[in-house]
């Protein structure tokens, strides 16, 4: 289960940093006035690199 | 089999949880830029960072503590940041005062970037506080009349039997009388103003039974990279009467080349007795040369730049040492310009004058024995290049030089033997604890909003806090321990015509 919740974070937060670029695209200041990107993007490099080393275990 | 089964259940939930809150986040995002409910609140508490509300400006003029903020100078300014328009703002300051001279806090919102004038309302008036506990007072909502010896019982019967101008003063209220002078005669031959000025500025002038006309030479310079289009005001009792569209010369870039563009001229026949305003609503790429005009008086508001010589290549003639006239008490100047330092004699020989030694720095002089601005001050300069400004009008003769409007409670100096009632729309603050809380309504629709970027929801409004008595050398500060904006505007219910 440890597989997919690590896989299923990173495809979230993938989305997320996705989505919310073209938020501050469109709207400057909406998305980075409640939220600092860069937790979100060092949340998605740990969920990528916690993924592949439980993956190469299993 | 089932052990899959399982795990897949597992998979959905945990794939709707982590989509869910993203949902969720994107739609509370969605939410905080559109405000549906058309109501939204942002608080500046001097703690961290604030997307919406900056902490205050110029850092020299501000002190921060342990999440206060001690206002060591006059002004200071903050932005504000709406996600979309919003109608009006209320903007809560809970503070403190400490020291006996800041007597005097308003706050005002910048209402035209281009004259820099900002609209200013009431936070705290000492004077009227102090002498709420000795004269009578009458209160009508938020109009209060104070009488040294109660001689009216309303507001009313006040304004019915108005006392003569030098046994009253008003305070942040509007007269809805005409300002007339009664000994006013018109001017026989025109009069001609070279000194030349830049950016915008306004000015008052008078008319009775006469023409109005004034032909204002103007240049662009192109020292900035803005189009330069701009307008050509005129007011009659606070309501716009016209306003002219002047094209700039076209030249979008900071070539420096400098153009004359269409002169500006107001020529109007049969106009009321009265007080006219006139702005010239430009920015510092526009030059008024010269002003022509048919009227007597001209007097500029409060603020005027005159521009460094060097700037119009075309100007042979030196205008300087030039004299001006200013009405006011105190008197300020500012330039940009290392040529352009300056001393500026103040009055008599004996009076003492106001010295410009750096640059982009302003310099503050008052005028002894002029609180109530029934005389002018004569102002000396040696140089162009300034900015002058003060609580006064300034005018390039004493004839042009106009106070129009009654007294004014700004300072104790303005409290005089003769004063015997004040008008004023004043609520004066509350006291919880050590703070006082204010509350003060701004129209949004009124005052300039800047859009951050084309196209976009965003306004960006400016707003300053002004105590004239505030200063490091005097020994007093304001204590800010927060600063609350309310923004009301339209729903989406509304917008979308539901109820």
């Amino acid at each position: 289960m440890t597989k997919y919740f690590f896989q299923e974070l990173f495809y979230v937060l993938l989305a997320a940093i996705i989505i919310f670029g073209v938020l501050e695209l469109l709207w400057p200041r909406l998305v980075l006035a409640y939220i600092n990107i860069n937790w979100l993007l060092i949340g998605w490099v740990v969920s990528g690199i916690l993924e592949i080393i439980v993956n190469r275990e299993k | 089999m089932l052990k899959t089964e399982k795990i897949m259940l597992k998979l959905t939930k945990l794939r709707m949880i982590l989509w869910g809150i993203l949902g969720v986040t994107i739609f509370v995002l969605l939410w905080l830029k559109l405000v549906p409910t058309g109501e939204i609140t942002y608080t500046q508490d001097f703690g961290g960072k604030n997307e919406f509300l900056s902490k205050l400006t110029p850092a020299e003029r501000v002190k921060e503590k342990d999440r206060q903020v001690m206002i060591t100078g006059d002004p200071v300014y903050f932005t504000l940041r709406t996600p979309r328009p919003f109608r009006e703002a209320e903007v809560t300051f809970v503070y403190n005062t400490q020291g006996e001279n800041a007597s005097l806090i308003e706050a005002g919102i910048l209402m035209s970037e281009s004259s820099w004038r900002y609209k200013t309302k009431p936070v705290q008036n000492k004077m009227i506080d102090r002498l709420s506990s000795v004269w009578n007072v009458t209160r009508e909502g938020k109009t209060i009349l104070l009488q040294k010896e109660k001689q009216f019982n309303s507001i009313k019967e006040f304004y019915r039997n108005l006392p003569p101008v030098e046994e009253f003063a008003l305070y942040n209220y509007k007269l809805d009388q005409n300002y007339i002078l009664p000994d006013y005669r018109p001017a026989s031959e025109f009069q001609r103003f070279d000194i030349p000025l830049r950016g915008g500025y306004e000015f008052f002038t008078y008319l009775k039974d006469e023409k109005m006309e004034f032909r204002f030479v103007f240049f662009d310079i192109n020292r900035n990279r803005e189009q330069d289009d701009f307008y050509l005001d005129l007011y009659y009792n606070d309501k716009l009467l016209q306003s002219k569209h002047i094209k700039g010369d076209g030249i979008s870039s900071d070539s420096k080349e400098v153009n004359e563009v269409e002169n500006g001229v107001i020529d109007l026949k049969d106009m009321p007795e009265g007080i006219y305003k006139v702005e010239v609503r430009a920015n510092d790429d526009i030059v008024t040369k010269s002003i022509k005009t048919a009227q007597k008086k001209l007097s500029f508001i409060s603020r005027l730049q005159l521009a460094d010589p060097s700037v119009l290549e075309k100007s042979e003639e030196s205008h300087y040492p030039a004299l001006m006239y200013f009405s006011g008490s105190k008197i300020n100047a500012k330039t940009i310009y290392p040529a352009d330092l300056q001393t500026i004699q103040l009055g008599d020989e004996d009076a003492e004058d106001l010295v410009v030694e750096e640059t982009y720095k302003k310099f503050s002089q008052n005028i002894a024995g002029n609180p109530k601005k029934t005389s002018s001050t004569k102002v000396l300069l040696e140089k162009g290049g300034i900015i002058l400004s003060g609580d006064g009008n300034f005018a390039f003769s004493s004839k042009a030089l106009l106070e129009p409007g009654y007294n004014r409670i700004k300072s104790s100096d303005d409290i005089t033997d003769e004063l015997n009632f004040i008008l004023a729309d004043y609520i004066p603050p509350e006291e919880k604890g050590r703070w006082k809380t204010k509350t003060v309504k701004f129209d949004l629709e009124e005052a300039f909003a800047e859009k951050e970027y084309s196209g976009g929801l965003s306004r960006k409004y400016r707003f300053m806090i002004s105590a004239p008595g505030i200063s490091k050398d005097r020994e007093s500060e304001i204590e800010i321990n927060k600063i609350q904006v309310k923004l009301k505007g339209e729903s989406l219910w509304g917008r979308l015509g539901i109820r």
